[in-house]
């Protein structure tokens, strides 16, 4: 019995033996040449590539924005947060080290921190830095983090780069310092910046730049299943990496953002070339910057206070013009210039964000200045729309250029008494019987909103849409709004209250009720209308494609319309003459139209002060540029928006945009 | 068999012995490749040392009678449980949380494999005669005496050791003759209940706990609220569980650079050998330094890697030897303790050799085995080496003269009555 077990133990050994060898010949034999191959790959060191991301220039070649290497200064989060356990070690590591005991130690240590402080703050005094805030802000951000996960987390033990943007230069002497090794938890990595020579100088449209955030990543990175290794290697985004949040930066990141390459190194030495990194495109915008700059400054000039206002103090009291100004060349449709204010820095954007968004400012004092209002701001187009009106009532056979209609200062009266659409001569009783040219001139409400009765919501809706209204500009902005042509299917979903009633035609024929626009939209409906009625997308990349709608609108009515306009500035009783006659003559024939906008400040009852406009193109005979003025909450039209359009114009004529007259 | 004189040396003894030289050899060969690979220095010096002393204990267990042992048995028993209750309150050893080393300054001493061997000579030692375990109730001594190291050990923890002591449980109770039906009915029981389905509410636990535990069990409630896992798995620790789910996903790529770094590493180190292995090549050397323990637990992941396939068939060879002139010597011999002692010592090296290589090469989950003779360490190389000597001291002494042949048991259980004709018969058997 013992020996039979015996036996059976011997065996049980040596089949187990024999198991192990057959794994052992599976593992070595069968699957030894994937096993070297596999450890090959695995050993195969990727050197990621990186390129530089493309520039921004103006149609002049000027410098917008830049990317340039710089160097960040990081501090490590256990010295800033002053860990005890860190510094437990470090003293420990130097008694180790230098072979002394632990209390000298912790001496070094300790002037070695010292040092650190001082020399930091020193240099964040020198680059204008605060420090001692980014410190804090920081360390609460990791604290709120480390909270949510509830246990250690990476960023606890990692440097922080929280003085970037150190030069070449700079950074030499840093490295040197930190070499000589009086400093602890001290870093420097190389790093880039992204540089606005321009500064607030058409921010909006050229926008920023800020790392990746994880709901991007998601977005637009593409899946292993989708792309193999190179493509997604070049396409996707990696933490920390740049890409465009607004304005061009964003419009234009697929081609501005360089694309990564890579090669294949083992023990130093290249045994796959691989790919080489693409340098972003450079772009260049129909913008001309030094436009633009003239322009800002001009809108700037103004300020509120010098507004006369009849009911007390301007709510806006002290600040400079709220608005826009946008220039389009009429021939191409490239925007010359689309200034927004206020506007802000863009260099320092990350800096002052919290300051930029306002956060925890009363509404009444929130001045908005990261909208885009140019492009992106939806306001009532008020009396700029009427000239599309009375080309679409001249278009569809409803209106008579020379048939005079009837205007009491008001549109209808109501049972009640009280009198809908007032014109603005309501006071002086109305402007009488007019034709459609001293309707445009003289900017007459009822006037149109009669055409409105005879054209119908949906036709006036359609003429809109021909002209862009309530449609894209497409320049491709993300910021840029469609605005809204509110036709009788938007007022059936939306406003069913107000939909079938007859003032909506008469609100929307004279821009106001739920109509709204953007000052480009308007500026590019001028543009179509200078140009005879064909609709162009307004460009702001230069070269970019361009989208051209024929309206096929007879040129006697084009000319009709103009010849009302050129009356708004050059003939007595224009809204606009007196801004334009007043002061330096430009010399050569405009046309334009005013408009006054009623609107809602948020966080102010009732109406505030109207929304001044002004929209037009020149010269009269032969279109250059198309204008659109906006000033929000100015207050007239012709007073307020006319000289600053005039100025503009100025402005233009001098750098070349728009011809000088004779008479200059 | 021709009689032997006493004092002679014989052929099993000197294989063995030569084996084992052998794997020590390659031992530290391939602590001092590992070495390279890490860049440290000094550990295939130490093993040399440790060895030195190693051999010197083996000789003092081959050359003193074993039969000498049977006074220490109990003795060394007390010492050992001493020990281990005594190692469970010293100071953790630093950065871990375990207690498995008793500080000597020279080597760290651990208890555990001294009572590896306590266990072989006291099992040996109370297993030498009767019959009593030939029933159900009379196992239940040699399974508390088994136990109670078991559980200290556990506490340590260290799960391995404490797993070793069944193979050793069972190999000599087999042998010494006790009922396959009891040992496998045994098996049976502790299956069922290691395995019963007990449900769990994982809804508090977090996430990552969750989700092994989800992976680990044979079904989850609807709202995956509750899990129904096997009782093991749900005694088991935290830093337990991953190991055993690194094993069983040890073809997904999900693990390799977590709960299955370990083996994955180990096994293409292991694959990187192929027939002849290699020795400066740089994938190699790479990925050793990136196996952890790859000086003690993972010793057989080097020798395959630098030898190859061929390295492997040596160790195997080596081990093989070992055991058939172990299972020869266990079979020559006619004195119970003896027999018991040799079959006690080969089970604990086989049994080593086994879990060890298995875990390597993924056959089994991870767990903390040495692999004799070879992997880095002192003190399991200074039992392994005694527990040798006990071997050949064995198979060296002539057998004390005994009535009956041990273990020869009938079939029933009465002992056989006396029968002096029988008996010398058998005593001249045994002589011949």
């Amino acid at each position: 019995m013992y020996k039979r077990r015996l036996i059976s133990l011997l065996c049980m050994l040596i089949l187990g033996v024999s198991v192990l060898t057959w794994r052992a010949w599976q593992m070595q034999i069968t699957q030894g040449e994937q096993a070297r191959e596999q450890a090959a790959a695995m050993l195969n060191n990727i050197d990621i590539l990186d390129a530089r991301r493309g520039q921004i220039l103006d149609r002049n070649g000027v410098l917008l924005a830049n990317e340039t290497p710089c160097y960040d200064l990081c501090f490590d989060y256990r010295l800033i947060s002053e860990n005890k356990r860190w510094r437990k070690k470090q003293i420990r590591k130097i008694a180790r080290a230098e072979k002394i005991s632990r209390k000298q130690a912790a001496d070094i240590f300790d002037r070695r921190v010292r040092n650190t402080r001082k020399f930091a703050n020193s240099l964040a005094r020198k680059m204008s830095y605060n420090l001692k805030e980014r410190v804090e802000k920081k360390i609460a951000k990791i604290k709120r983090i480390r909270k949510r996960v509830g246990k250690p987390i990476r960023d606890e033990f990692m440097f922080h780069p929280l003085l970037p943007g150190i030069s070449k230069k700079q950074a030499f002497k840093i490295r040197e310092f930190i070499n000589r090794g009086e400093t602890v938890g001290l870093k420097l990595t190389p790093s880039t910046k992204r540089l606005y020579p321009c500064k607030q100088i058409a921010a909006h449209i050229i926008g920023y730049v800020g790392p990746v955030y994880k709901e991007e990543t998601d977005r637009y990175n593409i899946s292993k299943e989708q792309a193999n290794f190179t493509k997604r290697l070049r396409e996707n985004y990696r933490t920390g990496d740049t890409i465009g949040k607004t304005g061009v930066e964003k419009m234009c990141e697929n081609q501005l953002r360089p694309r990564r390459g890579y090669k294949i190194l083992r023990k130093g030495e290249i045994i796959d070339p691989g790919i080489k990194p693409k340098a972003g495109q450079n772009i260049k915008l129909t913008i001309d910057i030094d436009l633009q700059e003239r322009l800002t400054a001009l809108l700037m000039s103004y300020s509120y206070s010098q507004i006369n206002a009849k009911s007390g103090v301007h709510p806006f009291d002290g600040e400079p013009y709220r608005g826009s100004i946008v220039i389009i060349d009429v021939k191409t449709g490239d925007i010359l210039a689309m200034v927004s204010t206020p506007t802000y820095n863009l260099q320092t954007t990350r800096e002052n964000y919290d300051q930029l968004l306002e956060t925890g400012v009363p509404a009444i004092e929130r001045r908005y200045p990261l909208i885009h209002r140019a492009a992106g701001r939806k306001l009532p187009p008020a009396s700029t729309v009427k000239p599309f009106v009375a080309v679409a009532g001249l278009s569809s056979n409803q209106l008579n250029p020379t048939e005079l209609i009837n205007c009491p200062g008001y549109t209808h009266r109501t049972r009640s008494g009280s009198k809908i659409l007032k014109c603005w001569r309501y006071r002086l009783g109305g402007h009488g019987h007019i034709n459609l040219r001293k309707a445009i001139k003289s900017s007459c409400n009822p006037y149109f909103a009669k055409i409105s009765n005879r054209l119908g919501l949906d036709t006036l809706a359609m003429w809109f849409d021909k002209f862009g209204f309530g449609r894209s500009p497409l320049t491709g902005l993300p910021e840029e709004t469609s605005g809204r042509v509110p036709d009788q299917a938007w007022l059936d979903e939306n406003r069913p209250a107000d939909a079938r009633a007859p003032s909506a035609k008469w609100f929307m024929s004279v821009g106001q009720g739920y109509f709204s626009a953007s000052p480009l939209q308007v500026a590019n409906a001028y543009a179509a209308l200078a140009r005879g009625g064909d609709w162009m997308s307004a460009n702001i990349v230069l070269g970019a494609k361009k989208i051209r709608k024929q309206n096929h609108i007879r040129d006697e009515y084009i000319s009709m319309v103009h010849e009302a306009m050129h009356a708004v500035i050059h003939e007595r009783g224009g809204t606009a003459r007196a801004a334009f006659a007043k002061g330096q003559s430009l010399g050569i024939e405009f046309c334009g139209k005013t408009g006054t906008g009623q609107n809602r400040i948020p966080g102010i009852e009732g109406f505030a002060p109207n929304h001044a406009w002004f929209a037009g193109f020149g010269p009269y005979r032969n279109p250059e540029i198309a204008i659109a003025v906006i000033i929000e909450n100015g207050g007239s039209g012709g007073k307020i928006a006319g000289p600053v359009a005039k100025e503009a114009l100025l402005i233009c004529q001098d750098l070349g945009y728009l011809s000088q007259g004779d008479n200059q | 068999m021709p009689a032997q004189k006493p004092g002679l040396i014989r052929i099993p003894s000197v294989i063995i012995t030569l084996a084992m030289l052998g794997l020590i050899a390659i031992g530290i060969l391939a602590i001092g490749k590992s070495e390279i690979a890490n860049s440290t220095t000094g550990l295939s010096f130490r093993q040399t040392c440790y060895a030195g002393g190693a051999l010197v204990v083996f000789a003092i267990f081959a050359v003193v009678p074993f039969q000498k042992l049977s006074f220490v048995a109990y003795p060394l028993f007390g010492i050992t449980l001493f020990l281990l209750v005594l190692v469970l309150f010293l100071p953790p050893m630093k950065g871990q949380d375990v207690r498995r080393w008793i500080n000597l300054k020279v080597i760290n001493f651990q208890p555990s494999e001294l009572a590896k061997l306590a266990q072989i000579i006291l099992l040996a030692w109370y297993l030498r005669q009767g019959s009593r375990y030939r029933t159900l109730p009379g196992l239940i001594p040699p399974f508390l005496l088994t136990l109670v190291p078991m559980f200290l050990i556990l506490r340590e923890p260290d799960l391995g050791t404490t797993l070793l002591f069944f193979p050793l449980l069972y190999v000599m109770l087999y042998m010494a003759g006790a009922k396959l039906r009891h040992l496998l009915g045994i098996v049976a029981v502790g299956a069922v209940v290691l395995l019963m389905p007990i449900p769990r509410n994982i809804s508090n636990a977090p996430q990552k706990v969750a989700r092994e535990r989800l992976a680990t069990c044979y079904w989850s409630s609807a709202d995956k609220k509750t899990v129904y896992a096997p009782a093991a798995i749900a005694a088991m620790k935290p830093h337990q569980l991953p190991r055993v789910t690194g094993w069983l996903m040890q073809d997904s790529k999900d693990v390799i650079n977590d709960k299955g770094f370990q083996l994955f590493h180990s096994k293409i180190v292991i694959g990187t050998g192929k027939m002849t292995g290699h020795d400066d090549w740089e994938y190699g050397d790479t990925f050793l330094d990136m196996l952890p323990e790859d000086h003690t637990d993972f010793i057989f992941s080097v020798i395959a890697s630098k030898w190859g396939f061929l390295g492997v068939i040596g160790v195997f060879g080596l081990y093989l030897l070992i055991f058939i002139f172990g299972i020869d010597i266990a079979s020559t011999t006619t004195d119970a303790f003896g027999r018991l002692l040799a079959i006690g010592v080969l089970a604990l090296i086989a049994s080593q050799f086994f879990i060890n290589t298995g875990m390597t090469m993924g056959l089994l989950p991870i767990t903390g085995m040495t692999l004799p003779f070879v992997s880095f360490g002192g003190s399991s190389l200074l039992i392994n080496c005694a527990a040798l000597g006990i071997l050949i001291n064995v198979g060296q002494r002539r057998p004390f003269i005994t009535f009956k042949k041990p273990f020869e048991h009938n079939e029933d259980n009465s002992p056989a009555p006396y029968n002096p004709l029988e008996a010398s018969a058998v005593r001249n058997a045994s002589d011949e």
